[in-house]
């Protein structure tokens, strides 16, 4: 036996007290992992949806639903379409204040058997398009798109030259864009000469409504980024005084909802790991108390058998790292198999953007919770420990006896 | 002489009628001899434990010095004091003082492991196990022991580092009338080989093995033979 391995004894040999402290440190690290991945995944997924948006304006048709099916788009991945028409952008173009302006034309697949899954059909137009071109390339695809070529959020199961059906039309994916943790993940986008193809093939499949939305005249919404000198808020109030019949949102004030909530949801979440972690550390403190009173006549024969005090408080000091550092990776590996495979359903249920962490930003998480669980379960146990180690043995086994 | 105490007392606070302070041991001395069983006797509670955990190095002394191989071995610091312990005094506590989580061996091993590699030990703490009659012991767990076989466990554990003295409060508290005589035998072979035995002992018994006797009544500590 070396006197090292008697921390691993001790733990082994007491299965019901390292139990009750394993799950008290399981439920400090979920909590504090679990919560701050949750909560990091929403900031990263509402900047990411700002990011993806790419345009400080959008204009939409002027009606209720239209704001109301861009939202559903956007946050909820349920598909939809508007139309309005394609005029209004010639008379967006004169106004003040406009340095990028690109019309996208949205399109929705069906579950019917002509299609292979219903999705968001986006039809932008490369030449004019600074949105979904610049999220191409970062992705390493191409932005030459041909006939029948479409690029798939990262959702679609599809992998590069894969094809999809949609309305009996083979579209080849060319390219698969990086997840942006939207439901903009889950549409595909293609060029305006690919959507009038499948509005042609809808036609042939009885979806009458597409065939009547021809793109040459019709389009969903305008996109538009603001000249340098210009301020956004201004020139969406441009747009709604003088052009009739279209709304203009700025996306920063479209999204300062889904922000607001974003807070309230962090807020909440936050005011929890705060309560879940004062609650197990005073249960940490009195378990350890209780343990170590309970153990008061063991200690003292460590002492009695020459131990000195301090070889006594870092026995203790390892018994609790071990069982902290063992409880904070379960709760650790808990956190991550939760959050990353369920990401989608913590999505749908919150209702908002969720764009789970990189491996190496996980990691630094993952390793801040390490080193706090196995801090919080030594600071419990610290002041006993320390005490015990300088009362006098002989005063301990007169108490235990 | 191996060990001595000079006017050691403990005092604890108590509130009574009288004053809010009571003496555990009151100016107490005595002289340890190498090869000599010492006994020490009187009523529960009249001190004697007290004044045996100030004579181990396990409890401060309220006044006085317990000096050992010539210095006062409160001065030292707790690491000095500590592995002085360990390399000096075998101490038996009273009580059930067995380490939950080790095997019988492992128990006996401890103080050695302490500060030195513990295999060195294996041989010993087998010899002492057997000396003490719990040999086919060596691998069971305590709880799977009676209250004499952990009585005669610590018994082998405070020998295992060849102490100059054994301190032993109670040693044959838990035993049959055998097992009594065989431990009290092996302090006596102990004495005859040069160790300082110190032990508290209701065992009326055990007098005939006591090289000197001394009495504690309420704190204050006097000779009875010699």
């Amino acid at each position: 036996m070396k006197i090292s391995s008697l921390p691993i004894k001790n733990i082994k040999k007491k299965a019901g007290r390292t139990a009750a402290l394993l799950i008290t440190v399981i439920l400090l690290a979920v909590s504090m992992l679990g919560g701050t991945l949750v909560v990091s995944s929403l900031k990263d997924g509402l900047k990411s949806l700002e990011t993806r948006l790419g345009a400080d304006i959008m204009v939409v048709p002027d009606e209720a639903k239209s704001k109301k099916d861009l939202e559903s788009i956007l946050l909820d991945g349920v598909p939809g379409y508007f139309y309005m028409d394609k005029t209004y952008l010639s008379k967006v173009e004169q106004l003040d204040g406009i340095e990028d302006i690109s019309v996208q034309y949205y399109m929705a697949s069906t579950k019917a058997g002509c299609c292979s899954m219903p999705v968001q059909i986006i039809g932008f137009d490369p030449e004019s398009d600074f949105t979904v071109t610049p999220w191409i390339k970062e992705s390493g695809g191409s932005d030459k798109l041909g006939e029948c070529e479409i690029v798939a959020g990262c959702n679609i199961n599809r992998d590069v030259g894969g094809t999809i059906k949609f309305f009996d039309v083979d579209c080849k994916v060319v390219s698969k864009l990086d997840k942006t943790g939207t439901e903009l993940d889950n549409a595909v986008y293609a060029t305006f000469d690919t959507i009038k193809i499948l509005i042609e093939a809808s036609k042939e499949n009885s979806f009458k409504f597409f065939s009547e939305q021809n793109p040459d005249d019709i389009i969903s919404s305008i996109l538009i980024n603001v000249a340098e000198g210009y301020n956004v808020d201004d020139v969406v109030g441009d747009i709604n005084v003088h052009v009739k019949g279209v709304e203009a949102v700025g996306t920063k004030s479209m999204l300062s909802g889904i922000s607001d909530s974003l807070g309230g949801v962090s807020s909440v979440i936050g005011g929890l790991i705060a309560v879940i972690w004062i609650l197990a550390l005073v249960i940490l403190m009195v378990i350890f108390s209780s343990m170590i009173n309970e153990r008061k006549k063991e200690f003292a024969i460590y002492r009695v058998v020459g131990m000195s005090g301090g070889m006594l408080a870092r026995l203790i000091f390892a018994e609790t790292s071990i069982v902290s550092l063992i409880g904070a990776l379960i709760g650790i590996g808990i956190s991550i198999a939760v959050v990353y495979p369920f990401g989608n359903i913590i999505e749908n249920e919150l209702g908002m953007p969720f764009l789970t962490p990189s491996i190496a930003k996980m990691l630094i998480m993952a390793l801040i919770s390490l080193v706090l669980c196995v801090l919080a379960g030594a600071l419990a146990s610290a002041r006993t420990a320390i005490k015990l180690s300088k009362v006098d043995t002989g005063l301990i086994l007169r108490e235990g006896n | 002489m191996i060990l001595t105490a000079n006017d050691i007392s403990k005092k604890y606070s108590r509130k009574s009628k009288t004053a809010n302070f009571f003496y555990a041991v009151e100016n107490a001395c005595i002289e340890i001899e190498e090869g000599k069983i010492t006994e020490i006797v009187g009523r529960s509670g009249s001190g004697k434990t007290t004044f045996v955990s100030m004579l181990a190095g396990l409890l401060r002394p309220s006044s006085g010095t317990v000096t050992f191989a010539g210095k006062n071995i409160y001065e030292l610091d707790d690491k000095e004091l500590s592995i002085l312990r360990n390399e000096n005094f075998g101490v038996v506590p009273q009580g059930q003082t067995a380490i939950d989580s080790l095997t019988v061996l492992e128990n006996v091993k401890l103080p050695y492991a302490l500060y030195k590699k513990d295999d060195e030990a294996d041989a010993y703490a087998k010899e002492l196990l057997d000396k003490v009659g719990i040999s086919e012991l060596e691998d069971v767990y305590p709880n799977e022991l009676s209250g004499g076989e952990i009585k005669r466990l610590a018994i082998a554990r405070a020998l295992i580092n060849r102490p100059k003295i054994l301190f032993a409060d109670e040693p044959t508290a838990d035993l049959d009338d055998e097992n009594t005589e065989s431990v009290l035998k092996l302090f006596k072979e102990l004495a005859e080989e040069g160790m300082a035995v110190v032990m508290i002992t209701h065992e009326i018994g055990a007098r005939a093995y006591a090289d000197c006797i001394y009495r504690m009544s309420s704190g204050k500590l006097s000779i009875e033979s010699k």
